[in-house]
């Protein structure tokens, strides 16, 4: 299986003749599999578009996409694929059971299987028997989505489309969609989250992709196997000693100001690092897995 | 596409609305065999009722409701959920249709109404204003109640031939 799982190449798509808008212009990446892969950006920034498209919903008007080295409209990829849109809609006559029931339907799977997997994702998303019995009507928007979460997972999907999957949920149905999206990364899914919600960005992604105006202004790795980035606080006056004496041993270092800095390293490395500072006489305050800082980003980015 | 149209055809004939137009043309079909002569037009009518309330809204709801991008997702093609859309509202209609038929029979039947086999199975012969209704209506709507609306009047129109009235 190849290692890349979507591919993105100078898609551009214009909406409107008249008034033109750019709503994605030459975005080019690659979401390798296993990975979960963010998309932020402020509103407008042409999000929702991208994920359209890698969804087949729309067609780029230049460029080229492949999932799974597929058009993205192509039924094979639709097959591994769930998705969860941002304004989960659903028939308001339809019970919870029966919604379901048809997802399950379409995506082919044996009345006995489905009944399982039903069974299964509803209990860890915490929609009992009763409230799958109720018209989807009478649901809160929290449920709308954990039950949006079910349907996206039924077919225990290779690539997983997440358009803001936690809005309108508790802490509790937030910490489950995260524990869903890690264990889907956990059994070799691709997870691309579309969200707002930095924190739960941080926690979760490896890579993000930052968008604005409809280009793609940035991609950052937050999360690297085997690369740690550390911030590590020394006292103001010897940030300078900590950075030579992390510069001779073969540390990246980049100092923040505040005698704090940003530390990259592998983790065999790890122990090697407060020796070395002591070593040099530089007083180590704190040391710590940095965080990615995603709204720092953002803010820059917007500015 | 079958899963769809079997889901679809589930779901409708459930659907109170229809119970309720199904009962009532059932109940003139009745009266009207019994009273005053051929149903044909009241099963007709029923027909055209049936299929509009069935196609209304049919695709324009999924959109509204914003299930159709979550339906897309599925491994079928465009093509394919408005297949089973349509096919799925129009067997509900059928089906419904023909129980409120055989149900009229039967009513017939008892009455001591009944005409040849020959003449019954050419009484599923659409007749003349139900083709042209149907394809009158077909070009003008191109949505989906009037497209199903058409079906079941192509449908219906064997009532008009019943041999027992």
């Amino acid at each position: 299986m190849e290692p890349v799982a979507i591919q993105v190449e100078q898609v551009s798509k214009v909406f409107g003749r008249r008034k033109p808008v750019q709503a994605l212009d030459r975005v080019s990446f690659t979401v390798q599999r296993g990975e979960i892969f963010g998309l932020i950006g402020p509103n407008g920034a042409g999000k929702t578009t991208l994920m359209s498209c890698l969804l087949g919903f729309l067609d780029p008007d230049s460029g080229r996409i492949a999932v799974d080295g597929f058009p993205p409209d192509a039924l094979e990829v639709r097959r591994r694929t769930g998705y969860l849109p941002e304004r989960v809609g659903y028939s308001p006559e339809l019970s919870g059971r029966r919604f379901l029931e048809l997802h399950a339907r379409l995506l082919g799977l044996a009345p006995g299987l489905a009944e399982e997997r039903i069974a299964a994702l509803a209990g860890e998303f915490g929609l009992s028997q009763e409230v799958l019995a109720r018209r989807l009507a009478t649901y809160s928007r929290g449920m709308r989505q954990r039950i949006g979460m079910v349907q996206a997972l039924l077919g225990e999907p290779s690539l997983l489309f997440l358009d803001e999957p936690a809005s309108g949920m508790d802490p509790e149905g937030v910490w489950l969609v995260r524990q869903a999206m890690l264990r889907a990364k956990a059994r070799g899914a691709t997870v691309l989250l579309n969200s707002h919600q930095l924190a739960e960005i941080e926690k979760v992604c490896d890579r993000v992709a930052f968008l604005r105006q409809g280009k793609l202004e940035r991609l950052e790795v937050l999360r690297q196997e085997q690369t740690l980035r550390l911030l590590l606080r020394t006292s103001g006056e010897a940030t300078a000693a900590a950075v030579a004496a992390l510069q001779q041993a073969g540390f990246a270092s980049n100092p923040r100001g505040d005698g704090e800095l940003l530390v990259t390293t592998s983790e065999q490395r790890l122990p090697e690092l407060a020796p070395i500072l002591v070593a040099a006489g530089v007083p180590l305050l704190e040391l710590r897995q940095a965080p990615a800082e995603l709204e720092k980003l953002f803010l820059e980015d917007e500015r | 596409m079958k899963e769809l149209a079997f889901f679809v055809a589930r779901e409708k004939v459930r659907q109170p609305m229809v119970v309720a137009i199904v009962l009532a043309v059932l109940a003139l079909a009745v009266v009207w065999a019994v009273y005053v002569g051929n149903p044909g037009g009241v099963l007709s009518f029923g027909g055209v009722l049936l299929g509009i309330t069935l196609g209304f809204g049919l695709v324009g709801q999924d959109f509204l409701h914003g299930s159709l991008q979550l339906l897309l997702a599925r491994p079928i093609t465009r093509n394919g959920y408005l297949a089973g859309k349509l096919l799925g509202a129009f067997f509900a209609g059928a089906g419904a249709l023909l129980a409120t038929g055989g149900a009229v029979a039967v009513v017939l039947v008892f009455k001591g109404r009944v005409g040849s086999w020959e003449t019954w199975l050419r009484g599923w012969w659409p007749g003349f204003y139900g083709w042209l209704g149907s394809w009158c209506c077909l070009p003008q709507g191109g949505c989906s109640a009037r497209a199903i609306a058409a079906a079941m009047r192509l449908f219906s129109s064997w009532c008009s031939f019943c041999p027992s009235c």
